[in-house]
């Protein structure tokens, strides 16, 4: 259930549900495709609060709490590889994740800095 | 005359004379005599008669040897100090293929040195030690809505 052609078929990355979520998507993509049990869920209100726009990743089928460390540890590697990759400005606090700038996604799958 | 070098000399042992002939009638305008011995040349080429053509009788013309000159190297100086029958031997062939092939190894070993260093400063996620056997993965896209039902109203 780990293989490649799995993770292509489920893990489809949507690109029209704004930057935060094609972000999530990609970072619990690539933990799920180590093996790690990763879900996301968007967290604070960005307008209420004047945070930033953030999520929150956590373990499947358990409570939005601390992660173990091995899976805090891939998790924060798994973040770090996507926004080199995407060359995203994120900023990341245990196992909540945000958005430093806002984004816009192109439909070729590119983060690009909305001004 | 004109062809004399300014360097020339006259040898003769009885004496000449130098004619100078008009080109239209023929007739000798003048004549000035050359004495014996070893006369330069020089003088007499200043004496230019207009219309007349100079003729040198009696008297030998020797141009000055060329300053300029190809030393030869002599015989077989070309030639090769290597053995002429020599032919390489099969051994020799062999060893050049070997050593040929010791150098394109050892480069792709190098290379193959040099990217497995840089894979290995690569950072990456570590795999989960204990992957889950069941993954019900909820797919973001949503499913493709069925076909609605007739309404009951």
């Amino acid at each position: 259930m780990t293989s490649r052609r799995y993770i292509k078929r489920v893990w489809r990355v949507p690109k029209d549900r704004g930057a935060l979520e094609y972000f999530a998507t990609l970072v619990v993509k690539a933990l799920v495709k180590h093996g790690w049990p990763a879900r996301w869920k968007p967290c604070g209100d960005p307008e209420a609060d004047g945070w930033l726009d953030g999520f929150v990743i956590y373990e499947q089928g358990k409570d939005t709490g601390d992660l173990p460390p091995d899976f805090q540890n891939a998790t924060e590697i798994a973040v770090r590889i996507v926004a080199r990759t995407y060359r995203v400005d994120v900023t990341q606090h245990y196992n909540w994740v945000g958005l430093n700038r806002p984004y816009v996604v192109t439909t070729s799958g590119h983060f690009k800095e909305e001004k | 005359m004109t062809n004399i070098h300014r360097k020339a000399v006259f040898l003769s042992a009885a004496g000449g004379r130098i004619d100078f002939v008009h080109d239209e009638s023929g007739e000798l305008l003048a004549s000035v005599a050359i004495p014996p011995g070893r006369i330069d040349a020089a003088p007499y080429l200043d004496i230019e008669i207009e219309g007349a053509t100079a003729e040198i009788i009696d008297v030998a013309v020797v141009n000055p040897r060329s300053a300029y000159g190809a030393v030869e190297y002599g015989e077989g100086s070309f030639d090769t100090a290597a053995n002429p029958e020599f032919q390489p031997t099969p051994a020799s062939a062999l060893e050049a293929d070997m050593r040929h092939m010791m150098r394109k190894l050892q480069g792709t070993e190098k290379r193959l040195q040099a990217r497995m260093a840089a894979l290995d400063t690569l950072e990456r996620i570590p795999d989960n030690p204990e992957p889950l056997i069941e993954a019900p993965a909820p797919s973001p896209e949503p499913a493709p809505v069925p076909s609605p039902a007739p309404a009951a109203e």
